[in-house]
């Protein structure tokens, strides 16, 4: 079987409230959902008739409409829009490729449950070896006072329209820990996605 | 797990027998695919994320140019359009050859190296037959659409629209390689080129009789 042109692999790394290292999972992502099939061909195409619906997963579910021409496009992050790029969960059920959402979105915040999302950082592409890769991560910060416990993680493009400026996070990928992991209370976790692109 | 692209190959005679059809999975992205995929995923209008000037390997006349180096700058405040198959055919109707195919069909073979960026031997596509061509060609009896089939998109995949070319040689003409083109622009300051995303030969290679018609139909698909 040949490898795909793009796959991807997580990385997973839980610090504890000293900075040391309490857990490591790495593995191949294996859930590349639908909406990446819908980001991919709303970017691929021209047809300023052409539209798509996708879920806005910023903190709550709604779903709003993506449509040609794309502006922009990316999986950064800011403070007031800290969804987009990596999100995190609690949920522990396999992904559905039909399912936009993580099963359970842990609300960035300093709340009970709730982590502080970083800012997410991309790296340049790395084409000297094969497969190409680059690298997406971000640190969550958990100043919720009690452990915060993941099990699912997932990523996310933010987009707009061209002409209406829709701006969302939108699930591309998701995928579920091989057992959900805690983070204590001042404790971190960095997650990174290697996208891969074979050549 | 992953993001596989495929081209669907119908081969038909004069008559319109189908004498050939073949899946080929295109398995070999070059490092324009690369690039492509770095931009869809840092591009933006207002950069929290700093990053550079991308230089990727372009065409930005006829389809059988040799690419040279060309530049994507990010751009603050502007929209940054990356748009890999945007389509700019020769006028329909003429013989002028098609400009910026999605479909790169070469008689050629080379041993595939990511920094590939043109067909050893691009065949060159018509739009249209003049009667007068010698040099090995096809006409583009149908050309791909500019625009992805919305009904295409389903659980599994979606499709490009399928491009149909014809034979007008009086001998066979003989495909073996292919490439998957696509255009890149940016709206500011207006630059716009197409590079060659993917690269695989055929083998075995596919003939196209006198008459002919080969279509392809690219497939975007996720395991």
């Amino acid at each position: 079987m040949p490898k795909p042109l793009l796959s991807a692999r997580y990385r997973v790394v839980v610090h504890d409230p000293e900075g040391r290292i309490k857990y490591i999972e790495e593995a191949p992502s294996k859930s590349f959902i639908l909406n990446f099939l819908y980001w991919w061909w709303l970017c691929l195409e021209l047809d300023e008739s052409d539209s798509i619906s996708v879920v806005n997963t910023s903190g709550q579910q709604t779903t709003q409409t993506l449509s040609q021409p794309m502006g922009w496009t990316g999986v950064w992050s800011s403070a007031s829009s800290p969804y987009s790029g990596i999100q995190v969960g609690s949920g522990t059920s396999a992904p559905s490729a039909s399912s936009p959402y993580l099963e359970s979105l842990i609300l960035s915040g300093t709340g009970p449950g709730q982590l502080s999302y970083g800012t997410v950082s991309v790296t340049s592409p790395s084409l000297s070896s094969n497969p190409g890769t680059m690298q997406i991560s971000n640190t969550f910060t958990n100043n919720s006072g009690g452990t915060v416990t993941i099990g699912e993680i997932g990523l996310a493009i933010q987009a707009n329209n061209g002409i209406s400026d829709v701006h969302l996070a939108a699930l591309i990928i998701h995928d579920v820990l091989s057992s959900a992991v805690n983070v204590a209370n001042g404790g971190k976790v960095t997650i990174t996605y290697t996208m891969e692109v074979n050549t | 797990m992953g993001i596989h692209l495929s081209a669907l190959v119908l081969v038909r005679n004069k008559d319109g027998e189908i004498v050939q059809r073949r899946k080929l999975r295109l398995h070999s992205a070059t490092y324009q695919f690369a690039q492509f995929m770095y931009e869809m995923f840092t591009a933006q209008v207002s950069p929290s994320i700093l990053y550079s000037p991308i230089t990727i390997q372009g065409i930005t006349g006829k389809y059988n140019d040799a690419p040279s180096a060309q530049s994507l700058t990010p751009l603050t405040g502007g929209v940054f359009y990356l748009i890999p198959i945007s389509v700019a055919f020769g006028a329909n109707g003429t013989s002028a050859p098609v400009n910026n195919p999605i479909i790169g069909l070469g008689t050629g073979t080379q041993t595939f190296s990511p920094s590939i960026a043109q067909l050893a031997s691009p065949l060159l596509i018509y739009s249209a037959f003049s009667g007068s061509e010698t040099t090995p060609n096809l006409t583009e009896a149908s050309p791909p659409s500019a625009y992805y089939n919305h009904s295409g998109v389903s659980y599994q995949n979606f499709y490009f629209s399928p491009a149909k070319y014809e034979s007008n040689m009086s001998s066979s003409v003989t495909v073996s390689e292919l490439g998957w083109y696509g255009s890149v622009g940016l709206t500011s300051p207006g630059t716009s080129f197409y590079a060659l995303m993917t690269y695989d030969t055929i083998s075995p290679s596919i003939s196209i009789a006198t008459s002919g018609t080969l279509t392809v139909t690219f497939i975007v698909e996720f395991e």
